[in-house]
């Protein structure tokens, strides 16, 4: 074999540089790996709980991967998350009926908005505002943004033009789906000037952090904009290897953390509220 | 702005982008360079074939490369019963970078190795070199090829997202780099920090490669 000195240094260099990568890969401390929505991430409250769960417990790491509810509950089924903070009732309950999930917590809600480009017009109803844009998107006059990643929000706008009977398809050339999380979906619309479906929170923490060129079209508290977000840990019986006790503790928490979460301002505007009991 | 220049974040994010690259790119270098040296001294991967599927594998697509190893790592797939969680973890990551640089360091070594007339070895046997001898005398000939192969590779593995993305998961502080990084920031619309995470990235990237070059240039000792 070939050797030299030249060779050997790199090998041990490399073998320092692998020792490095498994220390930094398997530091020993408590892990919660917690899958959520990109909605959750991108309106900053996440951090802000995090934060408020270091404080109190400073031992234990929070790691966020944040996808749409559909992908964070997928990596919940497959175990590779402890739980999982979503927004997406209906997959929710599937994922809890079918034993993949316990202690199913409901956390708080909001309400998910319309918005458009600024010369838009705007609506009385969310059926009226969806059914205009399906005629005036037929016409091509208007353009419409979706999430297109089985999102929680994604997944409600479908139940909406499902709801009205309307098919939208991607080949239609007016109704797109941008495959991005609501901050860069929001940013795509307002640079083309469409529409799109979205969730308060991270509207307004956009809108605060710059000019996204939209406005609201359509904002109302009807059941089929009631945005919840809730908690469930992934089923220890199932995946015996994952974090349940940490996960657990971190359910305490957000109950207990409740009051502040409420009080979480953007831009001076409450974006959560408490859930009716 | 002042204060994501002496965060803590960006020197994490800094060091782990270093970490997993220049791991990923040394074990390439010490498996890649004798096993292109091997194959060049052998007629065998000479062909057609055999060259084709080499420099299809120095241009993998990283995205799917980061595919492939999600789904042999997640707990579903075939590694899925190792008890310490592979998958989101920084040594994911440089698996993958180390798949997507092994090609490219062996492929040019090898090409750097044909290169080297074949006689010369050949006048060495005759004259008594040891086999070691030989080997030594093609590393000093390849030199310069090898460097550029592993240059191209660290090059390749720092700038690299796809497989990252999806091996590591994004995780803040844990397995976000920077080119990781700047996808989240952009997305997010904070241009600013995106920016300065993309000149972090160039001056790294200029630094780490003008060492390299240097030793590329250095005269034959």
């Amino acid at each position: 074999m070939f050797v030299s000195k030249v060779y050997l240094s790199s090998v041990m260099i490399t073998s320092l540089l692998i020792f490095a990568t498994l220390s930094v890969s398997y530091q020993n401390k408590d892990v919660l790996l917690l899958g959520t929505t990109t909605s959750v991430d991108n309106s900053g409250v996440l951090d802000y709980i995090i934060t408020g769960y270091h404080q109190k417990y400073p031992h234990t790491i929070v790691r966020v991967i944040a996808k749409g509810s559909g992908a964070a509950i997928q990596l919940a089924r497959d175990g590779e998350v402890d739980a999982i903070l979503t927004h997406d009732p209906v997959a929710e309950s599937q994922f809890v009926s079918q034993g993949f999930g316990i202690n199913y917590t409901r956390l708080f809600h909001n309400y998910f908005l319309l918005v458009g480009p600024k010369q838009g017009k705007i609506f009385q109803s969310i059926l009226d505002a969806f059914s205009y844009l399906y005629e005036q998107g037929s016409k091509k006059s208007i353009q419409f943004i979706s999430r297109g990643d089985s999102s929680g929000t994604h997944s409600r706008e479908l139940e909406i033009w499902r709801s009205l009977n309307l098919t939208v398809d991607t080949r239609s050339g007016w109704y797109r789906e941008s495959g991005s999380g609501m901050a860069a979906t929001l940013r795509l619309a307002g640079q083309i000037g469409a529409y799109t479906f979205t969730d308060m929170a991270t509207f307004i923490r956009m809108e605060s952090i710059t000019n996204l060129n939209l406005k609201v079209v359509y904002t109302g508290n009807e059941s089929l904009l009631y945005n919840r977000y809730s908690y469930s840990i992934v089923s220890p019986s199932l995946h015996p290897g994952r974090n349940f006790h940490g996960a657990s503790s971190f359910l305490s928490f957000l109950l207990s953390y409740l009051p502040m979460i409420l009080n979480y301002r953007i831009d001076g505007k409450q974006v959560f509220f408490k859930e009716a009991n | 702005m002042l204060d994501l220049i002496v965060s803590s974040s960006i020197i994490e994010i800094t060091f782990l982008s270093l970490l997993v690259s220049l791991t990923a790119v040394g074990l390439s270098t010490i498996i890649g360079v004798p096993l292109g040296i091997r194959m060049a001294r052998s007629t065998r991967y000479d062909g057609f074939w055999a060259t084709s599927l080499l420099n299809t594998l120095m241009s993998l697509p990283p995205v799917f490369v980061g595919l492939v190893i999600y789904l042999i790592l997640f707990k579903q797939g075939p590694l899925g019963w190792v008890s310490v969680d592979l998958l989101f973890t920084p040594l994911a990551m440089v698996v993958a970078q180390f798949i997507l640089t092994l090609p490219i360091v062996s492929g040019i070594t090898k090409s750097t190795v044909n290169d080297i007339s074949d006689e010369i070895p050949l006048l060495l046997k005759s004259l008594g070199a040891t086999e070691r001898q030989i080997q030594m005398n093609i590393w000093s000939e390849a030199r310069q090829g090898v460097l550029i192969g592993i240059i191209s590779a660290f090059g390749r593995a720092f700038s690299e997202v796809g497989a990252v993305l999806i091996v590591g998961g994004n995780l803040k502080g844990y397995t976000r780099v920077l080119t990781t990084a700047i996808v989240t920031e952009t997305s997010k619309g904070s241009y600013e920090v995106a920016i300065f995470y993309g000149v972090i990235l160039l001056i790294i990237s200029y630094t780490i490669i003008s060492a390299l070059t240097s030793l590329q240039l250095k005269k034959k000792g």
